[in-house]
């Protein structure tokens, strides 16, 4: 034996040679090894520190269930905290830090806090943020200080370099684990032709068998792995099925690159795969658990299956004299296994009768036996020199003591089965004396466990659980099931912790979050009793294990305190994620550029490619400016707007929703819907509308077409057009269905130009001579359609003249496939009339100089009073929101507040969207409204803005406001004037 | 010229420009399909039997159930809520159409085809759909928050992507897409 690496031992490959750092020391493993594995056979002991005392701590196990050996993985920005190393698969380039130790986990100075231990007890937080200095400066100090002194890895604070994969999958059947029991049913079911996804979270098919040393076992599981996939089955190995969701269905993480030394550049980091399977089969093993006796979590005590792992599969000897301690038979292929690789053996069986075939197995392999014994400390600091045990005579444990000298303490208290995944459905787990462990009941739900995780500990046993577990979910009749016995075969001590009469040991139960049996005491002692008080009280089973390690302990424990039954205490709820999942694959690849979805106009990078900004208006991507030589935005802006009153320009509004309500009812959909008449709208005619929702509020407001007795083509706000389809489908399929109408966005199906200003007419008539601009021919509100010629081809476009700019305007609709031709055709033409292309800066300074009002206005609070429209409602119809916007809340018009123009007293000064507006005398509070709007008004040439304000202008004549911004510590005097601060009259539109 | 611009135009032009030009059988193909007709047409529940009569005419043996295409020598169908149907490909000028409300929508949609042998696992990657469904092949679905139509073919997927989000999606295909051999085509 060099070292402790055992030559041919173990499933790694000895000719593969692999270097990684630790704390950057050089570290050198073989390939198949772990970190844990690897740090082993070069002599480490100590992996990480307690999370409160700073105690040193070495691996404990050899899966996910570690609690002392746990890492940070990477460095800078690709940091990940808290990885265990049992799961961690060397690889070149590998660099592993040990966390919460200062200056490293080797010697770590904040040691000193196990001087502390009487104050860091149970409820620690508690107590300290309900002493008296909570909530002062005082606290806020020291609360630095303690979370770096407790604490796991941590966290990077940069932008995670890796990428992450959300992928869904389908399947009859998926089997969580390929073990020996997951192997034989998935197989089974994949043989008898269904589709069946096998989830391994390990880089190996196998389970216990890869720890067996047995060839036989080993050549099983590949043949079992070679007949999966001929069948067709889907396996993905470093896989972890995390949460079990409504439907059938399950949340698995595959960890794809983790484990490679080059990283493919585009290939996630990892995949979330949410699988919808018809059945799922939980062949999820059993966790084997500690014993609580004192000083158990010094390095060197390890469980005792995890040693036989570390022996067999790594061909690592944790250490060369080993005690076994356990309650049952399993402990006895573990110490055979440590025995046969030439270590020093002793097995400590706290049972009094041991069956004779398992003594004589000892003393063939040269295994020292004590029985009825257990342990009561362990000896050494930074690692295990011996284990103190004492003799049991029934529950009672003898006082003196003797001691044996080891390097290594494995102990086994029992197994868990890990039934997490179906408890996450809602199953009640109950106790079963004869396997000492909780168990799941059933469900109603295609869920079924088998294996261990169902408490068949006998690899047989396991097996005809498997075969007999899988069917059912597929095969109506199946033959009667032969039962199967749980647990081992011969009967399990129980034993959950030592205890001697007036001797304190430090029992250690959750290693990761450094909580012991006394703590539980304490918990009860303190009135915590519910096992669900204690957990949060104790912080047991809240650190990355989930209480793989210790909730049985604590559980029992608490048991013992209040004088019940482990049954009786029952065990706290699990929930998802089963093993810690990465933020980033949560996320998926909506990070970054692909946050959410960009929706681009047709005309986009025609914009772009003039120089125009673009900005954000709900997912859209609209024009802002176009500046000129370097202009600022206002600069830009006032240009643009100036040119439009001025001569003419085009905008891009093809993000206005666009909605085509057909049928022979359409007409009377409409007329129930807007609070003003449709059912008369003249075919070729367009009118102006507005809808509420059923409370009376606003919902949004737009022209609508009629383009035929039957066709309709209605446009809405860009920022509401979602929400008035949504609602329109629910009105026409939950309350109107009597009503025969088809409703269709098309919004994509139109890219849109408005063309505004004095010139718009004439700059059109040349544009497109297909269409008859003028006055007599296109009169305010008349829509057109017509044909054109484009690459030989017929394309159609729609005309309105509507204007939301209140110039002479039209809105020319045009295929999408061919907006920017319209666009192109109608820039080229702008320099003969002095005409601009105006962004949206521009069209909100025209907008609020006519007082038009858009989503900053129509906020979801205001009523047809509130914005100025209550006369467009008709009153020989009923309309949506005609009931509700009459009630008393919204009747008392006076003291709501209304809209209004605001204008600065000081025509030199500015002021901001978003302040509050307040009586002179009164300048506090909320106020007596706000402002929703401001701009430049290159009309009026100086800063105007639209609000609401208690009783509307009128109430406010001959009185000057404040608009205070006491964000940003401004205050403006105002006037209030009426919304329409220019053309008022609208002649400039009808001209 | 032609002046017809579709909503990938100038994505797939930049990646075309860039795109690696290896050789080597890719995993996955991703294309455009351009200059395709839509039309959707709208009936009752009533009119389903003239609606089969009218298809009928067309070429095409029979009304599709809900989520399903059928392809007829010239044109192809699909069901895309109870009560609407797309045809894609060009009306003949004698069809009687007028009836049932029809609506352009060639403009309204990107179409995506994308194909090879990796091309279930991006699907897989894009939308929560079973597409192991034999009785089904035309699905609404969601991309990225973002409703499209996708027509599941024997050897390929062809995705109906609103046009105004055509390009953000298409760049999320394609960054899914990445991980495997991709050529665009």
């Amino acid at each position: 034996m060099t070292g402790f690496r055992l030559p041919q031992k173990g499933l790694i490959k000895h000719h593969k040679p692999v270097t990684f750092t630790f704390d950057g020391r050089v570290i050198q493993g073989f390939e198949g090894d772990v970190a844990t594995s690897a740090l082993l056979a070069s002599g480490e002991r100590i992996f990480g520190r307690g999370f409160k005392y700073h105690r040193p701590r070495g691996v404990m196990s050899a899966g996910p269930e570690e609690g002392g050996a746990l890492f940070q993985m990477y460095e800078d920005a690709a940091r990940v905290a808290n990885v265990k190393g049992p799961l961690i698969e060397i690889h070149e380039g590998l660099a592993l830090s040990g966390q919460n130790g200062f200056p490293s986990v080797r010697f770590d100075l904040m040691a000193v806090n196990g001087l502390m231990k009487p104050f860091l007890t149970a409820g620690f937080y508690y107590k300290t943020f309900m002493g008296p200095f909570s909530n002062t400066k005082f606290w806020m100090f020291c609360e630095t200080f303690i979370r770096k002194a407790a604490g796991m890895g941590r966290a990077t604070t940069k932008t995670d370099p890796d990428r992450y994969d959300i992928a869904n999958g389908f399947c009859d059947l998926l089997v969580v684990g390929a073990g020996p029991a997951g192997l034989t049913a998935a197989v089974e079911a994949a043989e008898s032709g269904k589709s069946v996804w096998l989830v391994e979270q390990d880089f190996q098919a196998g389970g216990w068998y890869l720890s067996s040393g047995d060839e036989e076992k080993l050549s099983w599981v590949q043949q079992m792995l070679n007949r999966f996939l001929a069948a067709g089955g889907v396996y993905k190995q470093r896989t972890t099925a995390f949460g079990l969701y409504d439907g059938c269905v399950a949340g698995l993480i595959e960890r794809s690159t983790d484990h490679l030394s080059e990283k493919p550049k585009s290939a996630p980091r990892e995949v979330f795969h949410i699988l919808h399977a018809d059945a799922i089969l939980l062949a999820t093993g059993a966790s084997e658990r500690s014993i609580a006796f004192g000083d158990n979590d010094r390095p060197g005590v390890m469980l005792a299956a995890a040693v036989q792992s570390y022996i067999n599969r790594f061909g690592v000897a944790p250490g060369r004299r080993i005690v076994f301690v356990g309650t049952h038979d399993g402990i006895y292929e573990n110490a055979i296994s440590a025995a046969q690789a030439g270590l020093h053996v002793t097995v400590l069986d706290t049972r009094h009768d041991v069956p004779a075939s398992l003594l004589a197995s000892c003393e063939a392999y040269g295994i020292s036996h004590l029985s009825g014994c257990v342990p009561v400390k362990a000896l050494g600091r930074s690692g295990v020199v011996g284990l103190e045990y004492s003799e049991k005579t029934g529950n009672q444990v003898s006082a003196s003591s003797q001691v044996i000298a080891c390097d290594i303490i494995a102990v086994s208290g029992g197994y868990t089965a890990n039934i997490q995944l179906i408890s996450h459905r809602g199953v009640k787990p109950y106790w079963d004396e004869e396997t000492q462990s909780f168990l799941s009941g059933t469900t109603k739900e295609p869920i079924a466990l088998c294996g261990a995780a169902d408490g068949y500990f006998e690899d047989d046993n396991a097996i005809t659980s498997a075969q007999q577990a899988w069917k059912p979910f597929f095969v109506k009749k199946t033959n009667k099931m032969a039962p199967i016995a749980r647990g081992w075969a011969n009967p399990c001590d129980v034993l959950f912790e030592v205890q001697i009469p007036n001797r304190k040991l430090k029992c250690f139960i959750d290693p990761q979050h450094d909580v012991t049996t006394a703590d539980i005491r304490q918990a009860k002692q303190e009135g915590f009793v519910s096992v669900e008080h204690m957990k949060r009280y104790t912080t047991l089973g809240m650190a990355t294990d989930q209480g793989r390690n210790g909730n049985v302990l604590g559980i029992a424990a608490m048991a013992q305190a209040r004088n019940i039954s482990v049954p009786e205490v029952g065990i706290t709820t699990f929930r998802p994620p089963f093993t810690p999942v990465s933020i980033g694959v949560l996320a998926g690849r909506s990070v970054g550029h692909h946050w959410q979805p960009i929706r681009r106009t047709a005309m986009h990078d025609l914009h772009v490619a003039q120089g125009a900004p673009m900005t954000d208006a709900g997912l859209w991507k609209r024009a802002w400016f176009y500046p000129e030589k370097g202009e600022t935005i206002t600069q830009a802006y006032i240009r643009e707007a100036a040119r439009v009153r001025q001569t003419v320009g085009i905008v891009d509004v093809s993000t206005l929703g666009k909605i085509a309500v057909q049928g022979p009812d359409a007409a009377a959909f409409l007329n129930r819907l807007y609070i003003n008449g449709f059912a008369k709208l003249p075919v070729g005619r367009a009118r102006y509308g507005i809808m509420l929702r059923d409370d009376g509020a606003v919902l949004d407001d737009g022209t609508t077409w009629r383009m035929a007795d039957d066709d309709f083509f209605m446009t809405t706000t860009t920022a509401q057009a979602g929400e008035v389809m949504r609602f329109m489908e629910e009105l026409r399929q939950t309350r109107w269905s009597d009503l025969k109408v088809h409703i269709t966005s098309v919004t994509d199906q139109w890219g849109a130009v408005a063309v505004a200003g004095p010139q718009a007419r004439a700059l059109l008539q040349k544009a497109l001579p297909e269409m008859d601009f003028s006055n007599e021919a296109f009169g305010f509100m008349d829509v057109k359609t017509a044909k054109i010629e484009v690459s030989g081809k017929m394309i159609d476009i729609r005309a309105a003249r509507i204007s939301f700019s209140g110039e002479r305007a039209y809105e020319i609709y045009i295929e999408a496939n061919y907006a920017q031709y319209l666009w192109q055709k109608l820039a080229a033409l702008l320099p003969e009339f002095d005409g601009v292309c105006y962004g949206l800066e521009a069209l909100g300074a025209l907008r609020i100089e006519k007082g038009h009002v858009t989503g900053a206005e129509l906020e979801g609070r205001v009523t047809l009073e509130d914005a100025g429209f209550a006369k467009m409602a008709s009153s020989k119809k009923d309309y949506v929101g005609d009931v509700l916007r009459h009630r008393p809340y919204l009747a008392d018009h006076q003291s709501r507040q209304k809209l209004v123009g605001i204008m600065p007293v000081n025509e030199a000064d500015t002021f901001n969207a978003g302040a509050i507006l307040c009586d002179c005398e009164a300048v506090k509070g909320f106020g007596d409204g706000w402002v929703s709007a401001v701009t430049h008004s290159p009309a009026l040439g100086h800063w105007i803005g639209l609000g609401f304000a208690k009783g509307g202008y009128e109430a406010w004549q001959d009185k000057e406001l404040v608009a205070a911004d006491p964000v940003r510590g401004r205050e403006v005097r105002v006037k209030l004037v009426s919304p329409h601060m220019y053309d008022a009259k609208g002649d400039r539109q009808h001209g | 010229m032609d002046e017809y611009q579709s909503g990938l135009e100038s994505l797939f032009a930049r990646r075309l420009e860039t795109s690696s030009k290896d050789s080597g059988n890719p995993d996955v193909v991703i294309s455009e399909q351009r200059h395709v007709v839509i039309t959707q047409l709208s009936f009752f529940t009533s009119e389903t039997a003239k609606m089969a009569k009218f298809l009928s005419s067309l070429g095409l043996s029979a009304l599709p159930s809900y989520s399903q295409f059928k392809s007829g020598k010239n044109i192809a169908v699909a069901r895309v809520e109870m009560e609407k149907i797309w045809l894609i490909g060009q009306l003949p000028s004698t069809a009687k159409a007028d009836k049932f409300y029809p609506l352009d929508l060639s403009s309204a949609r990107n179409i995506i085809r994308l194909s090879g042998t990796r091309a279930d696992d991006v699907m897989a990657r894009l939308c929560a759909v079973d597409f192991r469904d034999n009785t089904r092949n035309f699905f609404a679905t969601s991309i990225h928050h973002v409703g499209v139509h996708v027509h599941k073919q024997k050897d390929a997927y062809e995705i109906y992507i609103p046009r105004s989000f055509g390009e953000s999606i298409a760049e999320y295909i394609l960054d899914i897409s990445s991980q495997y051999h991709v050529q665009m085509a």
